[in-house]
């Protein structure tokens, strides 16, 4: 059976795919990412915010003294001003320190959460879609019954059975949120297996495996980048709702979601107290999604052959 | 045709019986209990509504029971956090406001998000098209819960043009479903530009307009149906959440909703409501990606079900 | 191409602080001020009801609802919440409070119009106890004689000290004398319920279509998650004095949408407790905001049978090294008072006994003593919370402190609400976020709690001297002598400090000026019967002006 293909359309005009040899992919794709401004600006930004949440509160620390747990009953809820740029929060704390903190914590989830979620998500979904048939239909059912579940008490559950180290939950976010990018690649994966590059290898007996990765994988890499970006504030996201369930970060530690979730309760009263940590982590999506939107651009086999 | 449907619909039963038995066993997993009160119940009490709701018998025992009760009588069972309410009740209550603010929400989405993603792949690389997704990507990085009280009090709170919350009349409906649809509206607003920006590119579309058939003939009748695909195929489980009751937005707007009933639920450990709305999740969302398959086949003629 | 979203979230938030602003400066009154057009009160009500029986839900958001449609033997002073006489037009005690017997009014009757005698008092009491009821409210009913015995199951419900002596006599024997019986009739545990449409009905007697009650006023609609709606019961004994024809209760359990709901003119009152946090400090600005003392505190439960905690010396060096002011009044700010004993004050007769406050320098040298010099080699605890930002916020502060002031360091964890208490019940913590809202106004709802080794004795402290304490003064039928026996077992209680008070609540809501008859009280108690919509409010506004 043939289940219908998923997003992109490449597979819409397989008789215009032709891998052009010469350069190298990687090679080809910076120079073409470097000319993109906008790509190139998104980085700049994206440095200076990783710079900023690296170095940030040592420096604070080290000029005012505050840190991310300094709660001072003198100054609670005070609007930005020289000494606090960011304003406090109900406990005096200062808001600045707080969200580079946030940052910190929030960019450690985005990159292990969505490096799992593309490590398995990939490899679902290209097995699937390679191998097709039976087992596809197998494998796409598995998906749906897991789309299904409640994931608040798989959530909850996991949580009475494992350890609550901060890593190994933000790669539990990335096992959880992989279906989407299992069912991208897998309709990338069945436009792309009939082709001719991939029957030349198969022709000449190079191993499933090795089809599937070497040949196959990165063919997707564009709509893989595209969905990855997407990925991220859903895990930054998920991070904070998490933090509810008492998973994630524990105060007094702050991340970004949970942050903007403590602010939205004070919002038309003390709107400093979402519009920062809110600002800075929508800037940081805005450069990582143009960021992506170059590398997709850049990677995009079609594009090379013009 | 035919037979893919009913192949489909057979191969939906052991699906069910898969999330029903898993998400049965999960919520018994978790800890708590339907009847753990902060003013505890006397141990005496507690056995006696355990005996009341079949929940002393043991777990294999209540399994086959409620599988019973589920598969012979079509009976959901009742509730433990409702008392006068089954759990049949409580979907023929909540599913159909659901359904209208869901749904509301898609057509949303699907109207903005189109309109946004054409105009983008039109006018590709320019400020329009920077500026569409730029309004996408805020779509996806603020998330509902910010968005949603922002909203109230900029039109209620401020302008009092639409009520604040609650259920009733067309005014109601406005704020919730534009707090939902967001997200679906950036999501299809990318998926229909880069859709349409690779078809653009192909040879069929090369090979029409070099027919000479006029530009908005080729967009509307060629491009526009192969850039459709991946909206599509993300509009399957897409709609099955919204349609199936959404938690954020309900408890912001207090909507008599799945969600409002699932999460209470869920807290209140009732175990009989949260596998009851999770089987009506998943039914939606079986039969919705049924549906987008078939509708995909519709589109391209050259999909065949086999 | 970055300025452009933040230009827009600025502009949002402008426009959200202009909002505020031109509150701030101008009106008296937050929000819309259109009052309802017919006698309707629209509340703001906290939660989605569990169920509609009184017999089967201890909720707050409930008890509005039952202390309504329901009237037992009195009812609430809506100033003072002293008993006032109901169904019962009179009462007597023997001389040590071991029998009461009420006198019950003969125009008693429910609202499908059927007289009400002594004997469906019986039933009710009896149908509370019985095991299969399964009541949460159950233990109202231990003061009654073999209340407990028939709830374990060991005797028949008939067996229950209540007994019709005619039609308009009941007789209660009490299992030990108890002064303060006649201060928890108001309850809705002691109310009377229709026998002909429960048996009828079963569990479903509550629906609407079904409804049938003898308070002032009835169930008319019940839409789950948005709104319950009362409306006047004709037949009311007393309906004469009830002005209001409907009162709309709103479930809105987000603390944000009761501010919305009333800010947009929606609602007319909100119950306290159910408006957030951060905004009370602005709202108190304002005419329509409420404060008051409020019978409700906050404490940690130390869990005395692990590691450090089990020495007393370490139990009260946590307890001085917390500035509670700090906490009450900065940090958390809706008039909140700092606590350094367990029963909130406001009991008229009892003298609380006088509490440690904060001394850091006594902590240290207490510590020291535990050995622990400088928090050295302590190790490290959990406190554990529910999810919630008050929670959290206390939490935090308490954390720093005991950091800065012991050099100890902790944990937090928070846990949705049935992992916490789960955990909380089978005592798996160090440090647990603990409340108690009590029940009627007496020092003894919340000293029991701890008199016996129960599942609500969440420290797991079970001290004879204190039970023995405890047991001599619910015998003591003189008030004063009791609240002395009283008084001695807090004042050992704090001494041995297995739980640290930390705050007692406030008051704390806001209410339309077209709403009378609605007084701040202790337990947040407000019967609608004497509830009205004051169209002519304008006026006596100003004619209240000093």
């Amino acid at each position: 059976m043939q289940t219908p293909v998923e997003p992109t359309s490449t597979a819409l005009a397989p008789e215009s795919f032709e891998l052009v040899r010469g350069t190298s992919l990687w090679q080809d794709a910076r120079r073409r990412l470097v000319k993109n401004k906008l790509a190139v600006a998104s980085a700049i930004v994206f440095s200076v915010i990783l710079l900023a949440v690296l170095v940030g509160p040592a420096i604070i620390a080290n000029t005012w003294g505050y840190t991310y747990d300094m709660t001072n009953s003198e100054v609670v809820y005070q609007p930005p001003s020289a000494a606090h740029w960011f304003g406090t929060d109900q406990l005096g704390r200062d808001i600045l320190v707080r969200s580079l903190i946030g940052g910190q914590i929030s960019l450690l989830v985005a990159v292990v959460a969505s490096v799992v979620s593309l490590l398995i998500g990939v490899t679902y979904g290209a097995i699937s879609g390679y191998l097709g048939g039976k087992v596809d239909e197998a494998m796409m059912r598995f998906v749906d019954i897991l789309y299904s579940l409640p994931d608040i008490f798989l959530i909850i559950v996991l949580l009475a059975f494992f350890s609550k180290d901060l890593i190994v939950l933000f790669a539990m976010l990335g096992a959880i949120s992989w279906l989407t990018m299992a069912r991208i690649v897998r309709g990338q994966v069945l436009s792309i297996k009939n082709r001719e590059f991939v029957e030349a290898a198969r022709a000449i007996g190079v191993s499933t495996p090795k089809i599937i990765f070497r040949h196959i994988v990165p063919n997707t890499l564009g709509p893989v980048i595209v969905y990855t970006t997407l990925t991220i504030p859903s895990v930054m996201l998920t991070e904070a709702f998490l933090s509810f369930l008492g998973l994630g970060v524990q105060p007094p530690l702050s991340s970004w979601g949970t942050l903007v979730q403590e602010g939205v309760g004070a919002i038309s009263v003390y709107p400093w107290h979402l519009i920062f940590p809110g600002l800075m982590m929508t800037v940081t999506l805005f450069s990582l999604n143009f960021l992506g939107d170059g590398l997709r651009d850049a990677l995009d086999p079609q594009a090379r052959a013009d | 045709m035919l037979k893919f449907v009913l192949r489909r619909l057979l191969l939906a039963i052991p699906v069910l019986l898969v999330v029903v038995t898993i998400s049965f066993f999960l919520v018994r997993l978790a800890p708590g209990g339907p009847f753990m009160e902060e003013r505890a119940y006397p141990p005496a009490v507690i056995e006696k509504l355990n005996a009341k709701y079949g929940l002393d018998k043991p777990l294999h025992e209540q399994y086959f029971n409620y599988m019973q009760r589920v598969i012979l009588h079509l009976d959901l069972g009742p509730s433990t956090r409702y008392l006068d309410r089954t759990v049949g009740d409580v979907i023929a209550q909540g599913l159909p406001n659901s359904m209208l603010l869901g749904g509301t929400a898609y057509l949303t989405a699907l109207v903005l998000g189109m309109a946004a993603g054409i105009i983008a792949a039109l006018r590709q690389n320019s400020g329009v098209d920077y500026g569409a997704m730029a309004v996408a990507v805020l779509g996806v990085s603020i998330p509902n819960f910010v968005l949603g009280p922002l909203l109230v009090i900029v039109l209620s709170l401020t302008l009092y043009w639409l009520p604040p919350a609650r259920w009733g009349d067309l005014s109601h409906l406005i704020l919730p479903a534009l707090t939902l649809s967001a997200l679906y509206t950036a999501y299809i607003a990318r998926l229909t530009r880069s859709g349409l920006v690779e078809v653009l590119r192909s040879d069929y579309i090369r090979t029409a307009r070099a027919k000479g058939l006029r530009e908005s003939v080729v967009l509307l009748r060629h491009a526009l149906r192969g850039s459709l695909l991946p909206v599509v195929s993300y509009s399957g489980p897409a709609l099955a959440f919204l349609l199936g009751g959404t938690i954020v937005v309900e408890k912001l707007f207090l909507i008599p909703g799945l969600g409002n009933f699932f999460i209470e639920a869920a807290n209140a450990r009732d175990s009989f409501i949260v596998v009851g709305v999770t089987l009506v999740v998943a039914t939606l969302l079986i039969v919705l990606n049924l549906v987008v398959d078939i509708v995909y086949a519709l589109i391209d003629p050259r999909i065949a079900y086999k | 191409m970055n300025a452009k979203p933040s230009r827009f979230l600025l502009a949002l938030a402008a426009l959200a602080l202009a909002g505020c602003a031109s509150t701030d400066a101008g009106p008296l009154y937050f929000g819309k001020l259109v009052p309802p057009t017919e006698n309707v009160l629209r509340v703001g009500n906290g939660a989605e009801p569990r169920s509609f029986d009184p017999h089967k839900s201890s909720g707050i958001p409930e008890s509005h609802i039952f202390d309504n449609v329901h009237e037992g033997l009195t009812g609430y002073d809506p100033r003072t919440l002293a008993p006032r006489p109901a169904l019962a037009v009179g009462w007597s005690a023997d001389a040590n409070a071991g029998v009461w017997t009420f006198t019950l009014r003969r125009n008693g009757r429910f609202s499908d119009d059927t007289p009400i005698t002594a004997r469906d008092f019986v039933w009710s009491w009896r149908r509370i106890v019985t095991p299969e009821t399964a009541s949460p409210y159950a233990s109202f009913l231990y003061y009654v004689k073999n209340g407990q015995a028939i709830a374990e199951g060991k005797l028949p419900p008939e067996k229950l000290g209540v007994s019709a002596v005619d039609d308009y006599t009941l007789r209660v024997e009490m299992e030990k004398p108890t002064a303060f019986f006649i201060k928890m009739t108001p309850h809705y545990a002691f109310t009377v319920l229709p026998r002909h449409t429960i048996e009828k009905h079963g569990d479903l007697w509550t629906r609407p279509e079904n409804f049938v009650g003898n308070g002032p006023f009835v169930i008319a609609e019940a839409v789950p998650y948005s709104q319950v709606v009362l409306k006047k019961n004709p037949l009311y004994w007393d309906s004469g004095r009830v002005r209001l024809d409907k009162v709309v209760l709103i479930p809105a359990q987000e603390e944000s949408q009761n501010a919305n709901l009333y800010r947009a003119g929606e609602i007319d009152v909100v119950f306290s407790n159910y408006l957030p946090a951060p905004f009370i400090r602005k709202l108190r600005t304002y005419r329509d905001f409420q404060g008051g003392a409020q019978f409700t505190n906050y404490y940690y439960s130390l869990n005395v049978k692990r590691g450090p905690l089990k020495d007393v010396r370490v139990r009260r060096a946590l307890n001085l090294a917390l500035d509670k002011q700090a906490i009450a009044e900065r940090f958390i700010g809706r008039g909140e008072k700092p606590a350094t004993t367990f029963v909130p004050p406001g009991v008229p007769g009892y003298l609380p006994p006088p509490g440690p406050g904060y001394d850091p320098e006594t902590a240290r040298r207490l510590l020291a003593e535990a050995g622990y010099p400088g928090g050295k080699e302590f190790p490290v605890l959990t406190l554990y919370y529910n999810t919630q930002e008050n929670h959290r916020t206390v939490a935090q502060a308490v954390q720093r402190m005991w950091k800065e002031q012991l050099g100890i360091r902790i944990n937090l964890q928070n846990e949705e609400w049935q992992t916490f208490q789960a955990r909380r019940e089978r005592r798996d913590f160090d440090v647990a976020r603990d409340s108690w809202v009590g029940d009627y106004i007496d020092p003894s709802t919340y000293l029991d709690l701890l008199s016996r080794d129960t599942l609500q004795n969440h420290p797991g402290w079970v001290d004879p001297k204190y039970t023995r304490l405890m047991s001599q003064a619910n015998a003591e039928p003189d008030e004063q002598k009791r609240n002395r026996l009283l008084r001695a077992a807090e004042a050992y209680l704090i001494d041995q400090m297995p739980v640290i008070p930390v705050y007692f609540y406030a008051l704390a809501y806001m209410k339309k000026p077209w709403v009378a008859g609605w007084y701040p009280n202790l337990l947040d108690q407000h019967p609608f019967k004497y509830v009205s919509i004051d169209r002519d409010w304008p006026q006596h506004r100003l004619a209240r002006q000093p």
